[in-house]
């Protein structure tokens, strides 16, 4: 669930309204957190920038029954064909 | 203990029965119309096991499922080798999982199973310990699993052997998707006296706390929600 923005600098200077400096480099990672979706900008080094986007999580299994659920796959004996 | 030393003059949930058919229907496909192919294959088992609960035995009816070999994949496990009624209990995901597929889990993975909290798994099958009224059968595997720790991510795991490994057992289970229902009319409600024919032929029953395992498993089997039916509110 991450996306690479790299923006060029001819994009940067196309646009108008942003300062000029280097261009601007970043990856967007998503996290579930209880009911919500946050999806925080990370550096390329993996450094936190800060929180892009807060979205409500529609599946509204917390991550431990998810984690559960995957335990009982885990626990099956294979389909005897 | 597992079994009572003394059977009750009455049909209880999870009792060993001999002498009772077992049918399985068999279509190949829904019927469209009254006439179409089908087979109803039926078996008489060495031994089943009465599957209504204690108060629903009666009325010229019974539900039973036979008591089938345990299936070899469990011998594999370390865990269930060491004793395989462990199946019938919550148990560690880590250790309770078949060591082929711990070989196939991501690290991330296999760190959610050693956190995970004990849990029913393999929620089909019921164990049944051995016992001399049991006729022995052979078990044969071909492979060994001895456990090492990974150097890349310091976890465990797994390496497969080929080793011979062949044993004898009397330990039997029951699989609650082969359930089938029987008409017979000595069988009558746990308050009126069992009939000599059917009293005959109990040759098992489970302590009151094996009974108990029984249907704390067999209830989180029906009661387990799918994915799609699970509500956090």
């Amino acid at each position: 669930m991450s996306k690479h923005h790299e923006e060029n600098d001819d994009e940067i200077l196309d646009s108008g309204t942003h300062s000029h400096g280097p261009p601007e480099s970043y990856v967007t990672q998503v996290y579930p957190f209880d009911k919500y979706l946050i999806t925080v900008k990370l550096s390329l080094d993996g450094r936190f920038i800060g929180i892009e986007e807060v979205q409500i999580n529609k599946d509204f299994r917390s991550y431990k029954q998810k984690v559960s659920r995957k335990i009982y796959h885990y626990l099956e004996e294979p389909e005897i064909e | 203990m597992f079994y009572t030393d003394v059977t009750e003059q009455r049909l209880r949930f999870g009792d060993v029965l001999k002498g009772y058919l077992s049918t399985t229907p068999t279509i190949i496909e829904p019927f469209a119309e009254r006439n179409e192919a089908y087979n109803i294959d039926v078996r008489l088992p060495d031994f089943c096991v009465v599957m209504d609960p204690c108060c629903q035995i009666g009325g010229g009816s019974i539900s039973l499922t036979p008591l089938i070999q345990v299936r070899s994949y469990f011998w594999d496990v370390p865990y269930f080798f060491e004793d395989i009624t462990r199946i019938n209990r919550v148990m560690s995901p880590r250790l309770a999982i078949h060591p082929h597929k711990w070989n196939e889990l991501t690290s991330q993975e296999k760190m959610e199973l050693i956190n995970a909290t004990p849990q029913h798994g393999y929620l089909r099958f019921f164990v049944y310990e051995e016992n001399d009224a049991f006729p022995p059968y052979n078990v044969s595997r071909d492979l060994r699993y001895e456990e090492k720790i990974d150097r890349a991510d310091q976890l465990p795991t797994y390496e497969e052997r080929r080793e011979k490994l062949e044993f004898q057992t009397k330990y039997y289970m029951i699989d609650f998707k082969s359930v089938h229902h029987l008409n017979c009319k000595k069988i009558s409600r746990p308050d009126k006296p069992l009939d000599s024919k059917i009293q005959n032929s109990k040759i098992l029953q489970l302590s009151i706390r094996t009974r108990n395992e029984l249907r704390d498993k067999m209830s989180f089997y029906y009661g387990n929600p799918p994915d799609e039916d699970r509500t956090d509110v």
